[in-house]
């Protein structure tokens, strides 16, 4: 029997979560909030583990959602008359980073799926390296290269002239 | 740590902030009201429902294989001549539409012994197919 409770996970983990998923620039990220929480709710008594074991468990769910729903999506394509936003807009008042947001669009999927369970859902290496099934030395390089094309975007965000000029 | 460094750790620092984003407090309701319901019924939606899944098709496999094996007896029994004489007509009648040649019912071929070619099917050596 579990000692995690799945309401008490939501409650502590929900933030993170759904900070990796919009990090991960889903279309629906509070939707797949609710489908990875209502997993953990009927797997969570057959859990045993630690702290640091049941976070990891939370986001190999989250991980795996988005898999499936960009899976999902390529195969459907919605047909809409209307422009289909890039993500989904955070609600008013929400405390989202939206240069950043900007600036994680410009990354590889691969490279946005490691820096998001890396530093937004704060996975130690080799635990991005496990989920990803890739080894840490990998992780590693592509979290450097990761860090230096969000910091450049960053930079072309905060001063556009500058380096619209430097590249005129 | 040169600049680049701290650069990096404001970025990081940034990351980490994604998060600690806030839930909806409507959404967040909506989620603990489902997780609440899931968590209510003692392994409905993990294990509980394969074994359901699991307990019908073990039904459909038993009705399949009884009715397969009625099939095959009722078959056995007709191509033998030694089904009642409406079922054995019944199926002279029904096998015969899918190329299966069994006997007529005994009386009929009794029957119509004084001539011969209206009953046919009153063979000595009943036979299953052509």
């Amino acid at each position: 029997m579990s000692r995690y409770d799945a309401g008490e996970l939501y409650r502590e983990l929900a933030p993170a979560v759904l900070g990796y998923l919009r990090s991960q620039r889903l279309p629906d990220p509070e939707d797949v909030l609710g489908e990875v929480f209502l997993q953990v709710a009927r797997d969570v008594h057959r859990f045993d583990g630690d702290d640091a074991a049941v976070r990891r468990w939370v986001f190999a769910i989250a991980h795996n959602r988005i898999i499936d729903d960009v899976r999902r999506r390529s195969r459907r394509p919605q047909l809409s008359d209307h422009a289909v936003p890039e993500r989904s807009s955070p609600p008013p008042g929400d405390p989202f980073d939206e240069d950043l947001s900007s600036a994680l669009a410009q990354l590889t999927p691969e490279q946005r799926e490691v820096v998001g369970l890396r530093f937004v859902a704060d996975l130690p290496l080799e635990a991005v390296a496990e989920l990803t099934g890739r080894r840490v030395g990998a992780v590693k390089a592509m979290q450097h290269r990761a860090l230096a094309t969000l910091a450049r975007a960053l930079e072309e965000v905060a001063h556009p002239t500058d380096t619209n000029d430097r590249g005129a | 740590m040169d600049s680049s460094d701290g650069s990096t750790s404001v970025l990081i620092a940034r990351l980490r902030a994604l998060g600690a984003q806030t839930v909806d407090d409507t959404i967040a309701r909506q989620h603990l009201a489902a997780i609440e319901r899931v968590s209510l019924l003692p392994d409905a939606t993990s294990v509980g429902v394969p074994r359901l899944v699991q307990v019908r098709f073990r039904r459909v496999r038993v009705i399949a294989a009884a009715t397969a094996a009625g099939l095959l007896g009722a078959s056995g029994l007709a191509a033998a001549g030694a089904l009642p004489d409406p079922a054995q007509n019944l199926a002279h009648d029904a096998l015969g539409v899918v190329g299966l040649h069994v006997p007529r019912a005994a009386d009929d071929c009794q029957q119509g012994a004084a001539d011969p070619s209206a009953s046919p099917d009153c063979d000595d050596a009943p036979a299953v197919g052509d």
